[in-house]
């Protein structure tokens, strides 16, 4: 796949409107759900991806493919635009930054092999099948990146609530896994 | 917070984050891509094709000039060579006026692409140095990674090695065992022949006590048979000789046999106390001789008392009774030592006074 960032960056290099297009396809949703997980609100988050990709357009002769991979050097230019808006963010401590940072964890590959791909399947499943509220609070925890506190901000309840309602969620997708075979 | 105290175990908490990356990445909602300003384009295209032009432009005016000089050389008319020289000149002031303007753009053009060289030295500046901490991070806790490895492995192998030299000891201690077992069951082997052995010899005991035993409870039967049958002999001697001697005494119709005065009248006529005081002093004072003083007390006693009165015939049982003297007389003659005339008296006496304790 980074070979293939690679020769995207070489035809945008020549000129190719279609490939940066690409580029954008490929990583906007990251870049994006990166700047929401760090506690930025939607249209600052959307503001900030725009602003990044901008700035990878202008400096993109800068990218040199033999020394690093081009996901890196994007997630390099999206920390630096997040570290001037620090302050515009509401409320950080309802964040995970350690989760928004997994955003950029083996983002040499935006796509998934087939197992993780199944693996992640199995989870939207046994996710959705959680009672509303479990599953709301999941979502919350795991795709939003809220810390407890950021979740019983969201949903007025106590943090020892949410607590004991996360440990609940584990147990029941840790046996709805070991149904579907995920786990032992 | 921590919010690593309420992570399910790790390989579900991974599970998890790789859905959540996932699922918040997925599209939908992603701002379109942005219109690129055309930054580059106008510095790119001065950059490129100013200096050709400029150098087109040049040759021009050079062609112009040698044009002009040939055109002198052809005799032409003077005011047309003034004219010619005239918009030659106009010309070339407006191809210098062009020349200025396109090194005016030039520099301006040069120094945008300056600034931008410096934007973007200052950005490539900061994502070096992003990129070198981003790599010392990644570097030092690979080496922490690593370092912890080796520990780990170090700590392993330790315990490997610990692991087979406790089963390398355990394996000396199993085959050591093994041979105490089988010495053990040699010893078992040797035992249990012994045990045989003895259980034969034990049964052969067993039989021979059985036998012995049935024997002597035979003879402990025989014994009280005899005893009886002595008892039954003595008795009946006992009677005749208590019969016989009251009749020399001077009793003629015993009135009733073994009474304190048939018993009386038998000592007064065997004389035994006068045989006593005739034969004591050959006897020793041995237990015999102490045996012969008290039967002379005693017979004394029955010498002297009144068989009609019950309390002395009371009190003379009694004294019989508490001296033991039949018994004590039986000792001495199974000891067999003394004369003839002694075991004879204490025989007599015996007779006399056996029963007596009873009497009353």
């Amino acid at each position: 796949m980074d070979d293939n960032d690679s020769q995207l960056v070489r035809r945008c290099l020549a000129g190719e409107a279609a490939a940066f297009e690409r580029l954008h396809a490929d990583h906007a949703g990251r870049i994006l759900a990166y700047f929401t997980r760090s506690g930025f609100g939607r249209h600052s988050a959307e503001d900030m991806t725009q602003e990044t990709f901008i700035r990878v357009f202008r400096s993109l002769h800068t990218f040199d493919a033999s020394r690093g991979r081009f996901a890196p050097w994007l997630a390099t230019i999206a920390r630096n635009v997040a570290r001037k808006s620090w302050s515009r963010r509401k409320a950080p401590e309802n964040f995970d930054p350690e989760l928004a940072e997994e955003m950029f964890a083996g983002s040499g590959n935006p796509g998934l092999d087939s197992a993780a791909r199944e693996e992640v399947a199995a989870v939207r499943r046994c996710v959705d099948s959680l009672p509303g509220e479990l599953a709301r609070i999941v979502r919350l925890r795991y795709v939003d990146a809220r810390t407890t506190r950021g979740i019983a901000a969201e949903i007025n309840l106590p943090e020892s609530t949410v607590r004991l309602r996360l440990t609940e969620a584990s147990a029941a997708l840790r046996q709805c896994l070991k149904e579907k075979g995920f786990l032992e | 917070m921590n919010e690593k105290n309420h992570k399910p175990d790790d390989r579900l908490e991974g599970m998890l984050r790789q859905w959540g990356v996932d699922e918040s990445a997925r599209p939908g909602g992603v701002p379109p891509m942005p219109m690129m300003p055309p930054l580059r384009r106008w510095p790119t295209i001065l950059l490129r094709w100013g200096p050709p032009a400029a150098a087109a432009a040049m040759l021009l005016i050079a062609v112009g000039l040698f044009v002009a000089g040939r055109s002198s050389d052809l005799a032409a008319p003077v005011a047309r060579e003034q004219e010619d020289v005239h918009a030659i000149k106009t010309q070339l002031a407006h191809a210098q006026s062009d020349l200025q303007k396109a090194r005016d753009a030039l520099s301006q053009a040069d120094s945008q692409r300056v600034r931008e060289i410096e934007q973007l030295d200052a950005e490539i500046a900061a994502l070096k140095k992003d990129f070198q901490k981003e790599k010392t991070i990644s570097l030092a806790a690979a080496d922490q990674r690593i370092t912890e490895s080796n520990r780990i492995i170090g700590e392993q192998k330790e315990e490997l090695q610990k692991v087979t030299g406790e089963l390398a000891k355990a394996g000396r201690e199993l085959a050591d065992a093994r041979k105490r077992y089988d010495e053990l069951v040699g010893k078992r082997d040797v035992t249990r022949i012994k045990l045989a052995a003895s259980v034969s010899e034990l049964d052969r005991v067993g039989k021979m006590y059985r036998r012995t035993l049935a024997d002597s409870l035979k003879a402990q039967a025989d014994l009280a048979v005899l005893k009886v049958r002595r008892q039954i002999v003595m008795g009946e001697f006992q009677r005749v000789y208590l019969a016989a001697a009251a009749a020399a005494g001077g009793m003629e119709q015993p009135e009733r046999w073994a009474s304190l005065h048939l018993r009386q009248s038998a000592a007064r006529g065997v004389q035994l106390l006068g045989r006593c005081a005739e034969i004591r002093p050959s006897v020793q004072a041995t237990s015999t001789g102490r045996l012969m003083d008290r039967l002379e007390v005693v017979l004394t006693r029955l010498n002297l008392l009144n068989p009609a009165d019950p309390v002395e015939a009371k009190a003379f049982a009694a004294l019989v009774r508490r001296g033991g003297l039949v018994k004590e007389i039986d000792v001495a003659l199974a000891e067999g030592r003394q004369r003839a005339d002694v075991r004879t008296w204490l025989l007599e006496a015996r007779l006399i006074l056996e029963g007596a304790e009873n009497v009353a």
